[in-house]
Formats: C-alpha cells, structure tokens, sequence
C-alpha cells in the first residue's frame, strides 16, 4: 500500500471531521467508547480507500459516505454479540456527573436507554438518517449523498423517523 | 415528556436528551489522543501488510483470465454433459453396427448343437441390450423425430399383448424384464434388423 505525501495531507483534513464522525459513529453505536473504536475503523478504512476519492471537494461527503458504511457493517456484525454486552455497557459508561444528584442521574440514564431502544427500534432507512442529522448534523444534501438518495427523501424519512421516535418516548414514559 | 406535551416539545426534549449524551461522549473523545492513535494504527497497518506482486493485484488482467479459463475448462463440458440434447445419430449408428455384428455372429453359430451360446455373443447381446434399452429410455417419450419413430416401428413390428401396447404409447417403459425378453426373441428371429431396414428404405425412397 504505497501512499503519496498528498495522500498523507488529505488523510489529515480529513482528521479535521474526526468529531463529526465520531458522532455519527455514536448514533450508531450509542457507547462512546465503541464510538471510538468505530471512528479508528473509520479512519483506517478511508486510509486504505484513500486513492478512490478522485476529487478532494468532495471529501467531507466521501468520508460520511465511508462513515455511514463502516456503521452499518459494524450493526451488522454486532447485532448478536450486543445481546451479550448490555450489562458491560452499564459500566462501561463514562461518569459525568456534572454535579447532578443520583435521582437526577437515574433518571437521565433511564431515558437515555429508552432514547437507545427508540431509536434501535427503526427500520436501518430510517435510523441512518436520523442518527446522520441527529448526531452528525449533516446537512440535507451531505445525507443524500452519504446514503445514496435524493434530498427529499432524506427530509421524508428524517420527519418519519423523529414521528417515530417521539411517539415510542412518550408511549413508554407514559406506561 | 408526556400526554399533556405537544410532539414538537417531545422532540425538542429529545434533542436536548441527545445533546447531553453527545457532550458527555465528546468530553470523553476530547480527552482521548486520537489523531495520534489512528496515526499509528494507519503506520503499523502500512507496515505490516503484505502487498502482492504488481502484475497479481486485482484487477489485474492475469489472475482473471486464468480464473476465467478454469471455470471455463470446468464448466463447459459439465454444461454440454448435463444439457446437450440425445445424440440420435450416434445411437442410430451404434445401434445399426451392433445389428450388423449381432447378425454376423448368429446365435445358432455357437449354439446350434450344444444349446450354448458363445460368452461373445453373449456379451455382445448384452450390449445390444443396454444399446437398445438406453435408446428407449431416452426416446421413448419423444413422439417426433427420425429415431423415436423408427424405433416404435421396430418394436411394434413385434406382436405385442395390448396393453402393453397402450402403456407403452402413454410413455411408460415396459418393465426391463418384458423388454429384454422382446429384444432377445428380436435378435433371435433377426425381426429387428429387418424392420429397421425396411424403415430405411422406406424413407429414402
């Protein structure tokens, strides 16, 4: 795998949306330290992806793109094995208390998990756009591209998707 | 987060709710070196992987071809084993040489004084029977074409019980038993090659 000092200089504004994808990789992966792990995969990936991108203007969208892809292969691989790890997550949560008193806490934790179960509980359509505007803050169009859709699309499914998550919140809140 | 809420003010609570979790996580992440750790995880992967000769790397023109070609040498004649059509006039003509050398070698030849066949002539009539028996399987069904008719004439120009006559025309073989009786008393009275030569001359003329 031979890479030029210009692939080198990309690679490092590409280091620049580290954040960005770290994000998304949390929407995805609701756990900020296999959000990590995924933002290395990310990164790697793109590393060795890197002489596929013919032009870097579209950089941003071309790593979302490798973002959005690793995430959902990552869900893939992971949708047993995470049968197995949801009492490791508990510990595994970073502590950030902020201050905050322990009924507070409680109670953030509960509906932090039920926002997890929420928006698991989409179709992948669905989530993936929402996690992409939700915790990426991509625009519209950057959604379209990293998916492979058309802009109103991603709006339609974007609105379907909040519907469904605000609906399955207030259900559960309400039992 | 409740009934008495509108849907807006539940999502906006859920924004706030995925803000909070956001900024814990990225307190976390902020804390983490990652440029550096991706930057060596990107150097050892270069490193340690091993790169496979110029001329080898996909899609390179070589291992496709010669992946081609072996699919190929393996696929082909499978495809013309399992789909090519009877060959007819193979079978015909196998069919007429083991006629020709089944009337050469005449039962009563070998058999005429001790009532014993030569183990030749018994394993030539064999053949003539599997010839025969696998031409019927393949073709009994079949209600055109030059062999399947000329084989119906030969077999019905022995006289056959009804209703084996009807099961045969409904296409099912008469059991093997019945059918090498047939060919033998066939090859025995040299009907068959008769038949098959008035059939002959019949269409050529």
């Amino acid at each position: 795998m031979k890479r030029t000092e210009e692939d080198t200089k990309v690679f490092d504004d590409m280091l620049n949306y580290k954040e960005v994808v770290f994000r998304i990789c949390l929407g995805f992966s609701r756990n900020p330290q296999d959000a990590e792990d995924l933002t290395q995969e990310v990164y790697l990936k793109a590393w060795r992806k890197i002489d596929t991108l013919n032009d870097t203007n579209l950089l941003r969208a071309w790593l979302f793109k490798v973002a959005r892809n690793t995430c959902l292969d990552h869900i893939n691989k992971m949708r047993l094995r995470k049968l197995f790890r949801q009492d490791m997550q508990e510990e595994r949560e970073p502590r950030d208390h902020n201050g905050k008193t322990p009924e507070h806490r409680l109670e953030h934790r509960q509906q932090l998990e039920m926002l997890k179960k929420a928006v698991g509980g989409l179709s992948v359509k669905l989530r993936e756009v929402f996690i992409l505007k939700e915790y990426g803050h991509l625009t519209y169009r950057e959604i379209a591209a990293a998916v492979g859709i058309k802009e109103g699309t991603v709006m339609s499914r974007l609105n379907r998707a909040r519907r469904e998550v605000t609906a399955w919140m207030r259900r559960k809140n309400n039992e | 987060m409740s009934k008495e809420t509108k849907p807006e003010e539940d999502f906006s609570a859920i924004q706030r709710l995925i803000r909070e979790e956001e900024q814990t996580a990225i307190t976390f992440f902020q804390q983490r070196d990652f440029n550096a750790r991706v930057k060596e995880r990107v150097e050892t992967e270069s490193k340690k992987t091993f790169t496979l000769p110029g001329w080898f790397r996909f899609p390179s023109p070589i291992p496709v071809l010669s992946g081609a070609v072996l699919v190929l040498l393996i696929a082909v004649p499978l495809f013309i084993h399992l789909f090519s059509p009877p060959e007819q006039g193979n079978d015909l003509r196998q069919l007429e040489r083991i006629f020709a050398q089944a009337q050469f070698q005449k039962p009563a030849e070998s058999g005429k004084t001790s009532n014993r066949r030569s183990p030749e002539y018994v394993a030539l009539e064999w053949r003539f029977k599997q010839a025969l028996y696998s031409v019927y399987l393949r073709n009994g069904n079949v209600s055109d074409g030059n062999l399947p008719h000329m084989f119906n004439k030969v077999l019905f120009s022995v006289p056959m019980p009804g209703e084996e006559i009807t099961a045969f025309r409904e296409g099912e073989p008469p059991d093997s038993r019945t059918l090498e009786k047939r060919i033998q008393n066939m090859i025995k009275e040299k009907q068959l090659y008769r038949t098959l030569k008035n059939v002959r001359e019949t269409q050529e003329v």
